[in-house]
């Protein structure tokens, strides 16, 4: 069979995205749960998330200790007993905290799902917080964190999100050392009787979803009627910042780690899906300008991205990554110069094809299979927006054209007006970045 | 249950493919037989750096992922002592730039002398990344020459130094892939939405026409039996003190390794496990403790690795060790414990059968273990141990002289 390596394969239309909205079941209580139930394999995912993130506790830790301690200890089970019975029945338990939320995901075979469910339900209303679980957590986080603030690249995660946000804002307040010696077990009990409440959570339940799992959520989560919030919850405090550039020197250290960013328009914003496209062009997918220059032209560094972080309250854009150190200031050159090249010239065709497709392939991924599809909705669901949001944005970015985004490039990718850290070390420590 | 169908081209290469119409997506994965453990003394790291530059450019496609990027496609690859293992997934109705990929760098190479040079600097920055620039980054590379004297797993995949990586030249890459990157060195494997005759019919298509390698029949060095405790103590800056535990335990085909597993498991998968119970919630000797098997083709190592709290000595920690790991050669685990362990595993095992990235890696996995059909059978394994095959078991692998200690200090 003669075959023509040089010519790349004629490539299929895009397939449209198979999403139809979750269903939508209220439980007798009133909380709304979402249904997606597409799986072949006997397995279920139960996503339980409450209004409960870092960005509402009024002192810090509080958010972080009350997800990962409702597992150790209720007011009839201890710590043990809980362990022991959720590692019984096989289930998997991974708890999640942002800014905005608290969640805990239980995956499941179906068969064990009964006897899972009535743990969960005296997790999410009778969590006991003793003393002596709170002290024993506190002492080993304690130890995780000390270890993990060595790494320039959380010191530079915790320092960043001070800088976009304001270090005494609800968003910028990051944990520190100090915080780990104030925790009360009554910050914990207050925080969870007002905010771990059927007027606070949603649920999702993907995977399998049989008639019977539906009925026994409703049966184990949907009697609570809640208690009378005592105390009051933190307010929202935004704080204005200006652009800086913030050096933190750290001794020894053979790799810098590189944030610079800003604040930036949200997902309901017109010019939105285009930012993501430039997003994408700058740091968005292996084969981005900045990987292509740092890493594959220079070699300055093992990986570099750009994202974009939406909150309900905020969205921020950032570039991310760990570069040889002797090569911080060269690194700090080369990605002003691709923020830069992205006002200064228009991007072509064959670039913008191919950003285009990845995008697709991106959301095609991402919507593969009910758990994934769980994911998506949550994410979706955290911003107030739906699945249907996603269809829209998608075909938005497909007709994005060189022109257009060389308009929103200008009016948004300003490096003047960006946030500068370093962590680590630079040639000229007063460095003028 | 996952049905697959298998079938060998006549240059030698597996080929399995697993149907799954649900989904819009379509993973291909191959392994090259080739790890660090075929790397020479002198050249270690090769394995690795070499799977990067698998993405410099083939003799028809001078970027892969640009091409993949345009089909909607993404991928990313590991090396590990054993094997080297690409996979990539995209949508499904582009199936065959899949086969056009991977065929072309697996025909011919382009063996550009810039690729070589950057991906020389892209790896040595990940050594500095993964193992030297972070605390406790280099305690594999001291763990495992302690424990192995002979057998190449004596040096971590990353390399011994970065000088060998530094050193690597274009004359051996070129050896290199022309003795391991052949059709017969290698192993197929694709799960999506897909029929089966098209499948053979790409694969016949794409793979067909490259040229066997030579057979590769390697022995590797026997790791001499271990006859006396070794013990090594370091300094580094870090924020607390360390015990990094290492035993010989068999290779993955041996029916014992299923007994390992299940004890890293009863020692430390999830919070009703015993070092978890015991030393970090009841005795706070530890911050946090981790136990497992290294899984190697070849014979294994059983890791116990705990960060120990502020107040308590190395001494107290390599005793509070010690002591579960006697209890584990003298009494039988409750039958209790041996259910639970068996639920997790087979929580785990459905779990890994949801996604089809997950399953066509599974399938090139277990295919490179001896056979694909394996994978269905694991479950059988685990529930045919029984109490005291883990008894018996533990009482060989936990013996003091099959045993190596790293303390790592804080400064």
């Amino acid at each position: 069979m003669h075959i023509n390596r040089s010519k790349m394969p004629t490539t299929g239309k895009h397939i449209q995205l198979n999403i139809s909205e979750p269903n939508m079941v209220i439980l007798d209580n009133g909380i709304e749960t979402y249904i997606i139930d597409e799986g072949e394999v006997d397995f279920t995912r139960l996503d339980f998330v409450f209004n409960a993130g870092s960005a509402i506790q009024n002192k810090g830790l509080i958010a972080e200790s009350t997800i990962q301690l409702l597992a150790d200890g209720t007011n009839t089970m201890s710590s043990e007993d809980i362990a022991k019975k959720l590692d019984f029945h096989g289930a998997i338990i991974d708890t999640n905290l942002t800014k905005d939320k608290a969640s805990l995901t239980l995956y499941s075979l179906n068969k064990q799902l009964p006897k899972l469910l009535p743990i969960l339900k005296d997790m999410f209303e009778n969590a006991s917080f003793e003393e002596y679980e709170l002290s024993n957590y506190i002492n080993r986080k304690r130890h995780q964190f000390s270890l993990n603030i060595d790494k320039v690249k959380f010191k530079a995660m915790l320092e960043f999100n001070k800088l976009i946000f304001g270090s005494d804002s609800s968003y910028g307040r990051v944990k520190e050392l100090s915080d780990y010696d104030a925790v009360l077990r009554q910050d914990l009990v207050s925080f969870y009787n007002s905010q771990y409440t059927p007027q606070n959570t949603y649920i999702i339940a993907s995977g399998s979803v049989k008639s019977d799992t539906i009925s026994n959520i409703n049966k184990y989560f949907g009697t609570n009627q809640g208690k009378p919030v005592i105390g009051s919850i933190n307010k929202f405090q935004v704080v204005d910042v200006t652009s800086i550039n913030k050096f933190i020197k750290k001794e020894g250290s053979l790799q810098s780690a590189i944030r610079i960013g800003k604040p930036v328009i949200g997902k309901q914003h017109q010019d939105y899906n285009s930012l993501i496209v430039l997003n994408t062009i700058l740091g968005g997918y292996f084969g981005s300008r900045l990987m292509s220059n740092l890493r594959e032209q220079k070699g300055f560094t093992y990986g570099v991205n750009s994202y974009i972080m939406n909150y309900q309250h905020g969205n921020y854009w950032s570039i991310a990554t760990e570069v040889n150190a002797d090569h911080t200031d060269e690194a700090i050159d080369e990605i002003r110069f691709e923020i830069n090249r992205l006002m200064n010239e228009k991007v072509s065709n064959t670039e913008l094809d191919i950003v285009k497709n990845y995008i697709y392939g991106t959301y095609l991924r991402s919507f593969d299979g009910p758990l994934a599809k769980a994911e998506r909705f949550r994410s979706a669901k955290d911003l107030d927006l739906n699945f249907e949001h996603y269809v829209s944005s998608l075909d938005e970015m497909m007709t994005q054209t060189p022109k257009q985004l060389h308009t929103i490039a200008n009016e948004y990718c300003n490096y003047e007006k960006m946030i500068v850290l370093v962590v680590g070390k630079t040639k000229n420590d007063n460095i003028a970045i | 249950m996952i049905k697959f169908e298998r079938f060998e081209l006549s240059n030698g290469l597996k080929v399995i493919a697993h149907r799954d119409p649900t989904s819009p997506i379509i993973a291909m994965n191959i392994i090259y037989k080739v790890g660090s453990r075929d790397e020479s003394v002198r050249r270690t790291g090769f394995a690795h750096l070499f799977e990067h530059l698998m993405f410099g450019g083939s003799t028809n496609i001078p970027k892969f992922d640009i091409p993949l990027e345009k089909a909607g496609g993404e991928n990313n690859a590991f090396t590990n002592s054993d094997f080297t293992n690409y996979y990539l997934t995209l949508p499904k109705n582009n199936l065959e730039v899949a086969f056009w990929l991977e065929s072309d760098r697996m025909n011919n190479l382009a063996f550009s002398p810039a690729s070589l040079d950057v991906q020389r600097q892209v790896v040595i920055e990940e050594f500095k990344q993964n193992y030297l620039n972070q605390p406790y980054g280099d305690a594999y590379l001291l763990l495992k020459p302690l424990a192995y004297k002979k057998h190449p797993y004596r040096w971590n995949t990353i390399g011994k130094e970065i000088s060998h990586i530094e050193k690597a030249s274009m004359n051996y890459v070129k050896s290199f892939y022309k003795k391991y990157y052949n059709p017969n060195n290698a192993i197929l494997s694709i799960a999506g939405d897909i029929s089966i005759s098209e499948i053979e019919l790409l694969s016949k298509k794409w793979f067909e026409p490259i040229r066997k390698g030579k057979d590769i029949d390697i022995l590797y060095p026997n790791e001499p039996i271990q006859t006396k405790q070794r013990k090594k103590s370091v300094f580094r800056n870090v924020p607390q003190n360390a015990i990094y535990m290492a035993w010989h335990m068999p290779k993955r085909a041996d029916i014992r390794f299923y007994h390992c597993d299940l004890i890293s498991d009863i020692l430390s998968n999830g919070n009703s496990s015993r070092l978890f119970r015991k030393l970090v919630k009841e005795k706070s000797v530890f911050s946090e403790i981790n136990a497992f098997v290294t899984g190697d083709l070849d014979n294994g190592l059983f890791i116990i690795i705990g960060k120990l709290m502020d107040n308590k000595t190395m001494d107290m920690g390599v005793e509070a060790i010690n002591n579960e790991i006697n209890i584990l050669s003298t009494d039988l685990i409750s039958k209790y414990e041996h259910e639970k362990v068996m639920n997790k595993i087979e929580s785990n095992l459905i779990f890994s059968q949801i996604s089809v990235l997950s399953k066509a890696m599974n399938l090139g996995y277990y295919e490179l273990l001896g056979d694909a059909e394996k994978w269905n059978k694991e479950l059988e394994i685990y529930r045919s141990i029984q109490r005291a095959d883990i008894l018996n078991t533990a009482c060989k692998i936990f013996q003091a002289k099959n045993q190596n200690t790293l303390l790592y200090n804080r400064l």
